[in-house]
């Protein structure tokens, strides 16, 4: 539990929250005080150790569900920090997937067809998330991207990706 | 005396809180719990009206603690915070000790033996009994345990949080002619904010943090049904419905609970069974304070687009009867 509180504190860094040594260390007081099973508990010892602006609320509130509830409830790209062989095959492909889909939607795009805001929503899906625009998560989308690289089979599908991509001239 | 009281869960903290009147949502009292737990002072912060302060007065009845208040404003300082000599009084005793004074120093021969003999006495006239103790000093000199609260910590500036955060950090303070006063009991400390500028990241960092902003429709009504028990629950139910609509505007100033509940008690004193027209015009303004906004809630409460909860003529809608 104690790994999954600290890779939480790393993902709130890395969308932009602030949150000093000092502040963890509280957090961690925090759920020793109160223990860990009941959610709401929890999840409130979490908050209001590491969160003091109001504003980083919404992004706490998105984060907790993806680290600390069951895996069920959590989308494919974000069950665990680092991937299995297995997931990272899934990972290749949905990339290829979207390969095709993208192919698609730039020939689409050439031939003076708009994309529709469903289309471009699917690009967020895809990383997992449904605010892919918020700038904050942007650093915390790269260190997953980085990640999900280790493995060969990712890397080939997004050589694929690109080969298409350079064929059609972009 | 009192025995004063500390919560054995968050549950039991949300009780004692409704039995000094206020609605506690269980957000509050688990972080509230937490700060007695962690021994951290809790920094509360939302819009004006929230009841922010209330809580802190809740938490101090509870808990069967004397409330210290410590009210910020813009230029509130350490003098003013903390302690200042009662100049008038040193005078004043200065004055009537005269001859006393006079005898003390007969005798010495220039002007520094003078000034050494008085100096020798000088404890005299800084001690306890010439000390104006503000609140913070107030409350650690406190004998029994008290809840500091810490009002509006936003509107002070930069400065002072500085100094408040080492008096926070140690509860104790230096008097140079008094030496280091500490603590007997360490108080409960709640600031408040009402977020009209960013505090200082050290004293957030020293802090647990609780953002209390407007309530539910439900949360609202049970304040109401409370605080206001002579009005109807029907009208309640409009006057919550009302206000809630009317934050959803782009108001100056939103209407915050305090003032949902001067409505509520003006619409009990002016005997009102129904929220007609003419009553909703007369009593807005106790509602909202800046005529832009009263404009705009007349616009929109007029729309035909809206439930037709007002108008003369419709008057199945309203029950008549009082209570």
């Amino acid at each position: 539990m104690e790994e999954q509180v600290i890779k939480f504190i790393s993902a709130l860094r890395s969308a932009g929250v602030r949150i000093s040594l000092a502040e963890s260390a509280d957090a961690f007081s925090a759920i020793d005080q109160l223990g860990t099973k009941h959610r709401d508990t929890f999840r409130l010892s979490l908050r209001t150790t590491l969160v003091k602006d109001a504003r980083n609320i919404p992004i706490f509130e998105n984060f907790f569900p993806i680290y600390f509830d069951s895996p069920e409830q959590a989308s494919l790209l974000n069950l665990s920090d680092e991937f299995s062989p297995a997931e990272a095959d899934m990972f290749a492909q949905v990339l290829r997937q979207f390969s095709e889909r993208t192919r698609q939607m730039i020939e689409r795009l050439l031939r003076g067809e708009e994309l529709t805001p469903v289309e471009l929503n699917r690009l967020a899906k895809f990383v997992g998330l449904t605010q892919a625009d918020e700038l904050r998560y942007q650093e915390w989308i790269v260190q997953r991207m980085k990640k999900v690289m280790r493995f060969p089979q990712v890397r080939e599908a997004l050589q694929e990706l690109v080969e298409i991509l350079a064929q059609l001239g972009l | 005396m009192t025995e004063t009281r500390d919560f054995h869960s968050a549950d039991e903290l949300k009780k004692a809180l409704g039995g000094q009147n206020y609605i506690a949502s269980d957000e509050i009292a688990t972080i509230m719990y937490l700060s007695q737990q962690l021994r951290k002072p809790l920094l509360v912060e939302g819009p004006a009206g929230v009841g922010k302060t209330e809580l802190a007065k809740a938490i101090a009845g509870a808990t069967n603690r004397e409330l210290i208040r410590l009210q910020c404003y813009e230029g509130l300082d350490e003098t003013k915070a903390l302690y200042e000599w009662e100049y008038a009084k040193q005078l004043l005793y200065t004055q009537l000790l005269r001859d006393k004074l006079q005898e003390t120093l007969s005798g010495t021969t220039d002007l520094t033996e003078a000034a050494d003999r008085l100096a020798d006495e000088e404890d005299v006239f800084f001690s306890m009994r010439f000390l104006l103790q503000r609140p913070l000093l107030k409350a650690i000199l406190s004998d029994e345990p008290s809840v500091l609260l810490i009002d509006e910590i936003d509107r002070a500036d930069a400065e002072f949080e500085a100094f408040l955060l080492e008096v926070l950090s140690d509860f104790q303070v230096s008097i140079p002619e008094l030496g280091t006063l500490g603590a007997i009991h360490h108080p409960i400390v709640i600031l408040t904010s009402n977020n009209t500028r960013e505090l200082s990241e050290a004293l957030k960092r020293r802090c647990l943090y609780l953002f209390i902003g407007y309530p539910s429709v439900e949360q609202e009504l049970s304040v109401v049904r409370l605080k206001v028990p002579d009005l109807s629950p029907k009208l309640a139910q409009q006057v919550v419905e009302i206000v809630q609509e009317l934050r959803s505007l782009d108001l100056r100033k939103s209407p915050s609970i305090s003032e949902t509940l001067d409505w509520a008690n003006a619409l009990v004193t002016l005997n009102a069974g129904t929220l007609d027209k003419a009553t909703l015009e007369t009593t807005m303004s106790v509602l909202l304070k800046h005529e832009s906004d009263l404009h705009r809630a007349k616009g929109r409460l007029q729309n035909p687009s809206s439930k037709n909860r007002f108008g003369g003529t419709d008057d199945r809608h309203f029950s008549s009867r009082r209570n």
